[in-house]
């Protein structure tokens, strides 16, 4: 069933279409790729889907609702998760506050009359499942270390996790292995394997990594310029000359 | 028709020192990515020197000018770059930011250790008898005005050129978006940089010898910083980015003005009460209303990840020990000394300990919007005005019990707090900073005065507080009052900063994007901030009020605000004890320690030069030099300190027992940078 | 905007205040008494050195009578108040040469800023516990500390300008002097209106800021003076109570030609005025001022052609009289030991210390601070022999916005025109400074000229 569907969005910047009637769907419990070459569109595609820019046409609809007028935060409370390409953390916290936060944010209550009253502080409950999040991504090492202090990779990891905390139907990754070297890109594309095992989520990723993207998704978009050149299952599109020409060179 | 041509022509004169000033404003915001709220201050300082050399010491006015806008505002210019504003590239613009109002604060205190302003009148100008009319029809014009308005027009082509044609000019812009990356494509960073100031300051200092010739002949502080806060409007609607903006819209405001003065009938209600505020409700209305102003994010720069992480939050790294230990001596200190207040102190000493849990109080908003959310606020000193015109009307109009009169007076502070910062939502950094200041000088030059707000020229006595048979007209038993609210408050701050607010504002604080992206709406965590911190200020203010026995709106100037922030920035602006080692400082300073204290300590260590009671000035050079060490430790300098000794006690303790605690150590260089 | 508000609500209310001070009223009618320093007093000369113990008087020791001073010495808009402190020191140095008083010398033990008023209910505070002074001297632009003082029963000398100065419903500050009532700022007598007719100005222009409430309240109060005084023989036909701080004037100026304005009032402070004198020139308005307390020698010579012709009323009796009156003499001669640049504010240091010894002369030997009280609030003619015109203490507490009918009938002042830069006294003789107005009748009223000095004449 289709969980998220973004119809001939278009976004123009100063007269350049950055997005040209671009439509992507995911379905429940998918990994979907969206790969293209620097500057075809992704990031703006993105930003697109979180509402941190609005498009000027097509409908986005997630879970049967549309989004247009959806603010950012109330995208991500109505199960959209994302992590980024520049890493964006919260610094002066650790690890572990940085999923409590997330955890506060999901169950949506932070009053402020609750603070005053005291009933502010982490509750048992919850830490229990922070714990159990560090677990699944082997973070609890790490869980009360400064995130300043941590190497990009588990800089990306935290990340996910907190992305993961708000228990996503849809998890929106932007260059996940940007950055990393091959063994933490393996690391990061198992951990993504094992949330979608066990979580059910589905995913969509945009990746430069083409190993990593073949090793995770079922099906694959591509951007050129704004417009969608091609999209359907790994092998189907990687064989694709357009594509080819476009984005993988002569060299694969 | 005469009105049009005369308010154009002067408008246009009046609106070249506006331009002059905005372009200032522009030009280091361009050149150096600093809102540079200073730039009146480095105006004066030059216009200082040229009053000394030239009408106090009738040296030539060439040999003046050269002396103060030559080589003096330059030389200015390369201090600040190199002490200062070299280690701010990068740094969030925040930091830059407190750095600019702490020299705000410092440069006058520093001009006037040497300058006695209050016999600075008949300042002679640059140019020989500047006071020479020249007439067309009905537009008149002095050679002094021609002057600023050349000055201006010179100021403005030389500086478009320079970026339009110059390869300066384009070095100087790339090394405000990323130095490393200007570095990379082989530009010294640090050379253009320094010549950044240079021009900034040579600018600075060209305003500074003009500018007494239009207010009256006097080189007076106030001047300048009044005409830079409407030249703020002009930089503003230039978005801090073109220069020919700035010249147009500086231009133009003057002219409108005005238009408006001459238009305006003089004896209506509604113009008497908008002109004398006119320059700061339009900043305040440009600032809520300008589209524009949204997409303007604070420049970061690309490979600001290169740089060390900053320090972590003081919680972070207090070791357990150490926070108890911390705990415990403050405990111990401050019981010793309530013991000493209620016991043995006179009047003056329990005055003393009321003004500084009134203060505390007060300090604590402060806590609230700039250490938990990470806002400059210029206005909680308006704030707590509000909060004590409230409750003092209140109580002396309606006869209310002042008990619930100063929760009223919080309350309305806070919903205040709330509605101002709607419009400011969409602003982030500087705009909000300046919002706040817009509002804060709008609704000092309106409202202050009316009657009905503040009780006007003879406030009625606002009463103090009664609790059935506890009578707090006693000083006393208002000071056991005051620390409990004290109590209340700093428990509630301490509860919101552990609890959901408190994480959510950090983590809007640390990247609001990513706040945004699990669910954390930044807005709504603003609008709480706001409304907490007013609400705060207001307690405060309404607590003043009654202990003084009426409103004085000489407490609640908005210079006095700023100075409070400076203050608090310096302490500790993220922590309680902070906020109270802040009231401590705040209240004694003026009172005991430079008049007593210090000189009697100064004549204690050296027996050669008599000291008596030292310049209120001093503590404006004190703080104002204080709150720019907040690029480097915005945990606060005294906080940072502790933190060190704390360190090195540990250290000690733990090598004598051959452990290591790896918590305590961290990287203590820092530029401040958000790690992205 | 460091200190843009000690403009908005201090400065300009000070010197708007002293504006208007100079038309606040006094009663010589009442003045049967002989009304200088030294005779007023109920003690005898020879009683003056006799010592008696004072146990539990404040501030007294056995050889001294401590004094607090608190004056507004952080003052960047420009108002040199510090210096009222160097007048109060030159004169209790005469009287120390002299053997002192009731065989103790005066000593000022403290010297506080309150900071432009900012802090002086602290200032206030800390001077009461802290300074055991017998009296206090305050020279600042506003008095928070007013019912503090009142309270603790403190003999308070003070450059009367602050607004808190007069008694309110729930507080008596009968304990508070200084060398006018206190001040009313919207209740001016027929000086600015007979000034006017007789000079043929028909035209009148009057400016005041919108920011200070007290600036208003000063124009409005010229304004309908126009109306009680002159009956229709000068009008006010252009009013401006809104300008803004620091802003242009051209548009008033503009206004102000285009209507034929001739006089110009202002309720402003000095800095603002000398902006509208420029810009009047500029514009070709030949306009006459009245300048409010700007009786600087060195400032109106400086600018002698700019304000040629302009005309200003001095606090106290102007040194141009001819004779000079025999205090005008001592202080001018007894400052320099205390100070090379004396000030208006150092002369009201020196008048009201002298109001504070005649005080204590009053009280006897056996003085308190309630009997230095007491016996001033007896005088209804006290003038600083001769410097200030007479003050009524009977009325001079009472709130004059809330109780015109407590006002006093006479108002006398000196009057100065700036000719070649120096100051004129304007149709006085030289010996007689102060013209005096009945404040019941207008501008056709021919005053009386006087001289309050011991003599009779300077």
């Amino acid at each position: 069933m289709t969980l998220f569907e973004a119809r001939d969005v278009s976004k123009k910047f100063a007269g350049i279409m950055a997005l040209d009637n671009v439509s992507i769907d995911v379905n429940d419990g998918e990994i979907v790729g969206l790969v293209g070459p620097n500057g075809a569109g992704k990031t703006t595609f993105f930003n697109c889907l979180l509402g941190l820019l609005k498009p000027d046409g097509g409908t986005i609809t997630f879970d049967g609702a549309e989004l247009s007028r959806v603010p950012t935060h109330r995208r991500a409370r109505i199960g959209i998760g994302r992590t980024f390409q520049r890493i964006e953390l919260f610094s002066g916290m650790s690890v572990r506050e940085h999923l409590l936060v997330a955890e506060r944010a999901r169950r949506g209550d932070g009053r402020l009359w609750k603070d005053v009253i005291g009933m502010g502080r982490p509750r048992p409950d919850e830490l229990a499942r922070v714990d159990a999040m560090l677990e699944l991504l082997g973070l609890t090492a790490e869980a009360d270390r400064p995130v300043e202090m941590l190497s990009l990779g588990r800089a990306r990891v935290v990340e996910l996790a907190r992305a993961l905390m708000i228990e996503p139907k849809l998890l929106l990754l932007d260059e996940p292995s940007s950055g990393l070297d091959h063994a933490e890109t393996a690391e990061i594309a198992e951990k993504l394997r094992e949330v979608n095992r066990e979580r059910g989520t589905a995913i969509l990723i945009v990746e430069h990594d083409m190993p990593m993207v073949r090793s995770l998704v079922s099906r694959v978009f591509v951007l050129d310029f704004g417009r969608l050149i091609a999209s359907g299952s790994v092998d189907e599109v990687f064989d694709d000359d357009a594509v080819r020409k476009a984005y993988i060179g002569d060299n694969n | 028709m005469d009105n049009f041509f005369g308010g154009l022509t002067d408008g246009v004169a009046f609106g070249s020192v506006y331009a002059l000033l905005a372009i200032g404003l522009v030009l280091a915001y361009k050149t150096s990515g600093v809102f540079n709220i200073a730039f009146g201050v480095q105006a004066y300082a030059s216009g200082a020197l040229f009053y000394v050399l030239h009408t106090k010491h009738d040296v030539n006015a060439f040999v003046a000018f050269i002396a103060a806008v030559v080589v003096m505002a330059p030389l200015l210019g390369i201090v600040l770059d190199r002490v200062l504003f070299r280690f701010l590239r990068g740094a969030p613009e925040i930091n830059r930011l407190i750095t600019a109002l702490g020299l705000l604060v410092a440069i006058p205190g520093l001009v006037q250790l040497k300058f006695d302003q209050t016999q600075a009148t008949s300042a002679k100008g640059v140019v020989p008898n500047g006071d020479t009319v020249y007439s067309w029809g009905p537009a008149h014009l002095t050679r002094d005005q021609i002057a600023i308005i050349v000055a201006m027009a010179l100021v403005a082509i030389g500086i478009t050129l320079l970026f339009r044609y110059s390869p300066l000019g384009l070095r100087m812009r790339a090394v405000v978006e990323s130095p490393r990356m200007a570095e990379l494509a082989g530009v010294n960073s640090n050379r253009i940089s320094m010549a950044s100031w240079m021009l900034t300051s040579f600018v600075a200092g060209l305003a500074g010898v003009l500018l007494p010739q239009i207010t009256g002949n006097q080189v007076v502080d106030v001047y300048y910083t009044t005409l830079v806060t409407a030249a703020i409007v002009a930089a503003v609607l230039a978005s801090l980015t073109s220069v020919p903006l700035a010249v147009a819209a500086g231009l133009g405001l003057g002219v409108v003005q005005e238009w408006l003065n001459r238009f305006l009938p003089t004896n209506s209600i509604v113009a008497s009460n908008i002109r004398p505020g006119l320059p700061f409700i339009s900043l305040f209305l440009v600032l809520a209303l300008d589209p524009r102003l949204r997409r303007i994010r604070s420049a970061s720069d690309p490979l600001a990840g290169v740089d060390p992480p900053p320090v972590a939050a003081i919680a972070a790294t207090r070791t357990r020990n150490a926070a108890r230990g911390t705990r415990l001596f403050w405990l111990i200190a401050g019981l010793g000394y309530l013991y000493y207040v209620m016991g043995h102190g006179n009047a003056s000493v329990v005055d003393d300990a009321v003004r500084i849990a009134i203060y505390a109080i007060l300090f604590c908003s402060i806590v609230v919007a700039t250490g938990l959310g990470g806002q400059l606020p210029l206005a909680q000193a308006t704030f707590a005005g509000i909060g004590g015109a409230v409750s003092s009307q209140l109580a002396t109009q309606q006869g209310l019990s002042v008990i619930v009169t100063i929760l009223i007076g919080a309350g309305v502070a806070a919903v205040i707090g709330m509605v101002m910062s709607l419009p400011a939502l969409r602003l982030g950094g500087i705009f909000l900073t300046l919002f706040t200041f817009g509002f804060a000088l709008a609704f000092e030059s309106v409202f202050v005065k009316f009657g009905w707000v503040t009780g006007g020229l003879f406030p009625e006595a606002s009463p103090r507080p009664a609790i059935g048979p506890i009578d707090f007209g006693n000083d006393h038993s208002f000071l056991v009052m005051c620390l409990v609210v004290f109590g209340v408050v700093a428990t509630i701050v301490v509860l919101v900063r552990g609890g959901t607010t408190g994480r959510f504002l950090s983590a809007v604080r640390g990247s609001e994007t990513a706040a945004a992206s699990i669910g954390i709406s930044a807005a709504r965590a603003r609008i709480v901030t706001f409304g907490l911190a007013a609400g705060i200020a207001g307690l405060g203010g309404g607590l003043l009020t009654s202990y003084e026995g009426h409103y004085s709106a000489t407490n609640w100037q908005t210079f006095i605000g700023l100075f409070w922030l400076v203050i608090v920035v310096t302490i500790g602006p993220r922590t309680i004890d902070g906020a109270l080692q802040a009231a401590f400082v705040f209240v004694l300073f003026q009172k005991r320690v430079l008049p007593v204290w210090l000189p009697w300590l100064l004549n204690h260590v050296q027996p050669f030069w008599k000291i008596n009671a030292l310049p209120s000035a001093v503590q404006f050079i004190f703080f104002g030099l204080g709150a720019v060490t907040y690029a480097k430790h915005p945990e606060g300098i005294l906080e940072f300190n502790k933190r060190n000794a704390m360190g090195t006690f540990q250290r000690l303790t733990h090598r004598s027992q051959g452990g290591n605690d790896s918590t305590i150590e961290g990287p203590m260089s820092s530029h401040g940078a958000a790690a992205s | 905007m460091r200190v843009r508000k000690f403009v908005v609500s201090v400065a300009v209310l000070s010197l708007t205040a002293a504006a208007c001070a100079n038309s606040s009223s006094t009663t010589p009618a009442k003045s049967t008494k002989a009304p200088s320093g030294g005779s007023t007093t109920s003690a005898g000369a020879a009683d003056f050195n006799k010592h008696v113990a004072r146990p539990g008087v404040k501030g007294v020791t056995y050889k001294t009578i401590r004094v607090a001073v608190i004056t507004a010495k952080t003052n960047p808009i420009g108002g040199r108040y510090h210096e009222y402190i160097d007048g109060i020191k030159a004169y209790f140095k005469v009287i120390n040469d002299k053997g002192g008083i009731y065989g103790r010398t005066l000593e000022v033990v403290a010297d506080r800023d309150d900071f432009v008023g900012t802090l002086n209910v602290q200032m206030t505070t800390a001077s009461l516990a802290d300074d055991n002074a017998f009296a206090t001297f305050e020279a600042t632009q506003q008095l928070g500390g007013a019912d503090m003082l009142a309270k603790a029963g403190m003999p308070t000398f003070l450059w009367n300008i602050p607004a808190e100065s007069a008694s309110t419903p729930k507080s008596d500050h009968s304990n508070i002097f200084g060398s006018n009532p206190s001040i009313c700022f919207n209740c001016p007598g027929p000086l600015n209106q007979w000034l006017a007719v007789k000079n043929g100005f028909t035209k009148i222009g009057i400016i005041g800021y919108g920011v200070s409430a007290s600036s208003k309240l000063c124009a409005e109060g010229q304004r309908d003076a126009y109306k009680k005084y002159t009956h229709g023989k000068a009008e006010v036909v252009f009013f401006d109570e809104s300008l803004g701080f620091a802003a242009d004037v051209s548009a008033d100026v503009a206004a102000m030609k285009a209507k034929g304005v001739q006089y110009v009032n202002t309720c402003m402070d000095t800095n603002e005025v000398i902006k509208l004198q420029k810009e009047m020139k500029k514009q070709g308005l030949n306009a006459i001022q009245n300048l409010p307390n700007a009786y600087d020698h060195n400032f109106v010579r400086e600018n002698a052609t700019l304000f040629e012709g302009n005309f200003i009323e001095p606090l106290y009796a102007p040194w141009e009289t001819n004779p000079q009156s025999p205090a005008t003499i001592e202080y001018l001669d007894k400052i320099k030991a205390i100070t090379k640049d004396p000030v208006e504010l150092t002369q009201f240091g020196w008048i009201e210390a002298m109001q504070f010894v005649d005080g204590l002369k009053g009280a006897g030997p056996e003085f308190t601070q309630q009997k230095v009280i007491d016996y001033l609030n007896t005088l209804t003619a006290w003038n600083g022999q001769g410097l200030v015109p007479p003050v009524d203490f009977t009325t001079a507490h009472i709130n004059p916005q809330s109780h015109p009918e407590a006002r006093a009938k006479t108002q006398c002042q000196p009057i100065m025109q700036i000719k070649g830069g120096k100051f004129v006294l304007y149709e006085t003789p030289a010996d007689k400074p102060f013209t005096c107005f009945d404040t019941s009748k207008g501008s056709e009223q021919t005053p009386v000229y006087k001289s309050f000095a011991p003599g009779g004449v300077g």
